[in-house]
């Protein structure tokens, strides 16, 4: 039998779930930002600082699972 | 849910002042002189930038102009050599002419003077010759002319002389 | 390899970080479990809302915070620094001048490229401001003595507050000082081999035990100072500030006809309407992420500080500081960069988007 707050549960699936779509969407972006990269080097910088905004965007949705799981875990 | 978040109306307004006077002072402190300076400096750079192009564009207008005036300068010398040649030529031709005149006017005055000696010489040679042919012929014919046809032979005699003598 | 076998100085370097990580792995929570854990860092308490720097109220109804107090310093550094740059300019900038100037004429070409160059002037300084708060506080945030430095608050205390709040008083941890002063530091190696919870510190007191040695005590660290952006009150003012101020830019260029008729569309039909009605609720939904973007970073960023220095004392810590000085500037160039494109966006109509 399994003893513990429920609410524990709840907090690591919070944060398991919602990293889940981020995780990929970053993984996605940074292939396609590869992918450009190598068609097209000369823009480097430009792809470089946008990736990195668009990565910053993605990993919101992560942190937004975050503070969840942390409301949920330090808020009773 | 507000406040297990932490979220306390005097806390947000206490911070919302902060970020506030933090703007304000930025504002006064950071941007203002700093964009001044910016802004000055670039209208600067801009200035001394149209200063170069100006002096560039008057350095060669200069240059131009200085071209023109030594142009010029060679055209006008060009021409007060001409001039003067044509002055020198005129003087020449006007000496010359003057020259000339003087002499044609001294020959003529000579012959002149020289026509009146003749001529004074050819009268009274004539007036001797008619006295000696007179007398020559009273000579040879005395009685055998009178005074008038004698005369006239004699003017007949002189003109032929006269004539005679102007052929020469 | 063997080039570093020869070079004595890469193989006394190579061993002492052997060593640290040998020591930390030891010392730490993977230590405490065969007896070890000689420098774990203790997990400190993790809350979420700012916890006060006096336990009375400054005001009635008013608590200085930790993060009021960090916000204040921020405040007060960024103004000496800025009267520090400004106060005698060269032509040609030296020092801290050179470093404004190139800060500010990067956001300034940035902005123009966004909003264009007259708005983007305008709306340059609530940009810098966020920028240049932001970074410093998150920055400033983990300095050492940031969270660790503060008032003790007792057991009794604690467990007065929790059972006033309806706290379970299992969850919560407790911690035990050197000393029985007001002001404790939370320090390496202050980890203890068995857990006290205020339950279990309840329980033993009802029975008369104590449970740790004369001249320690037990209690929870209030810490004086807290990074700013930890606490939501810091991240929701700056976002009110900059909604606030992207609203007044579309009134000020749209007038308030224009702007108002990008939320009430009555002219468009039945669709129009009800997508004027979801942009009020984006607008309202910006304003969250907003805050929670840049809290719920700084705040993970401030757990997984503490979990590290709980798991791996003296060195795992190290790349993480890399990484919240990163995301700590990250964070704050999203803020400013989100303002600027949603005043751009909202600055201009929806006529004029299409052109």
């Amino acid at each position: 039998m399994i003893e513990g707050n429920i609410g524990d549960l709840g907090a690591g699936l919070a944060i398991a779930l919602g990293s889940l779509g981020p995780g990929l969407g970053i993984g996605w972006l940074a292939s396609k930002a590869m992918e450009s990269l190598g068609r097209n080097p000369e823009a480097a910088r430009p792809i470089q600082q946008n990736m990195i905004l668009a990565i910053a965007f993605t990993e919101a949705i992560a942190i937004y699972a975050l503070v969840v799981a942390i409301i949920i875990k330090f808020v009773n | 849910m507000f406040s297990a978040l932490g979220i306390n109306l005097a806390w947000l307004i206490t911070q919302l002042i902060g970020f506030i006077v933090l703007f304000v002072i930025l504002h006064k402190l950071l941007y203002k002189p700093i964009l001044r300076m910016m802004d000055q400096r670039s209208a600067r750079i801009r200035e001394s930038l149209e200063t170069a192009e100006r002096v560039r564009t008057e350095a060669q207008s200069s240059r131009e102009e200085m071209q023109q005036q030594i142009e010029a300068a060679r055209a006008e010398g060009r021409q007060l050599v001409a001039e003067a040649r044509d002055v020198a030529d005129r003087f020449r031709e006007e000496e010359t002419a003057k020259a000339k005149a003087e002499i044609e006017s001294e020959k003529a005055r000579a012959e002149q003077n020289i026509q009146r000696e003749r001529d004074a010489a050819i009268e009274d040679l004539r007036r001797e010759f008619a006295g000696l042919a007179i007398t020559a012929a009273e000579r040879v014919v005395r009685r055998s002319l009178d005074e008038e046809s004698h005369r006239k032979l004699i003017a007949d005699v002189m003109e032929e002389a006269a004539s005679a003598a102007r052929k020469n | 390899m063997s080039k570093l076998f020869k070079s004595p100085k890469a193989l006394v370097i190579l061993t002492l970080a052997l060593g640290a990580f040998v020591l930390s792995v030891a010392g730490g929570a993977l230590g405490k479990e065969f007896n070890g854990g000689f420098l774990g860092a203790p997990i400190a308490h993790i809350q979420l809302p700012a916890e006060p720097v006096f336990a009375d109220e400054l005001f009635p109804g008013f608590k200085l915070t930790n993060t009021i107090v960090a916000t204040w310093l921020t405040i007060v550094l960024v103004a000496v620094l800025a009267f520090l740059a400004t106060r005698r300019m060269t032509e040609v900038p030296t020092g801290l001048q050179n470093m404004f100037e190139a800060l500010i004429e990067f956001f300034s070409n940035l902005a123009a490229s966004i909003a264009g160059p007259e708005n983007g002037r305008r709306f340059l300084p609530l940009t810098l401001t966020i920028f240049i708060f932001i970074v410093t506080s998150n920055w400033l945030g983990i300095l050492p003595g940031f969270g660790t430095i503060g008032r003790i608050e007792t057991a009794e205390e604690v467990i007065h507050h929790a059972e006033d709040a309806g706290t379970d008083l299992a969850g919560v941890n407790l911690q035990v000082f050197d000393g029985d002063g007001a002001v404790g530091i939370l320090s390496l190696g202050s980890i203890r081999t068995e857990e006290i919870t205020a339950k279990r510190f309840k329980e033993a007191e009802e029975e008369g035990v104590h449970l740790v040695e004369d001249g320690k005590q037990v209690g929870i660290l209030v810490p004086f100072l807290r990074s700013a952006n930890t606490d939501v009150n810091t991240t929701l003012a700056i976002a009110i500030v900059a909604m606030f101020m992207v609203h007044f830019w579309a009134f000020r260029s749209l007038g308030i006809a224009g702007h108002v008729g990008k939320f009430l569309n009555f002219r468009g039909g039945p669709v129009a309407l009800f997508v004027g009605l979801l942009e009020i609720i984006g607008e309202f939904a910006r304003l969250i992420s907003f805050t929670f973007r840049l809290f719920g970073n700084i705040f993970a960023g401030e757990v997984l500080l503490i979990a590290m220095a709980f798991l791996l004392p003296l060195i795992g810590i190290i790349p993480f500081l890399g990484l919240e000085l990163f995301v700590g500037m990250i964070q704050a160039f999203i803020f400013s960069i989100l303002t600027l494109v949603f005043a751009a966006l909202a600055s201009t109509g929806h006529d004029t988007e299409h052109h």
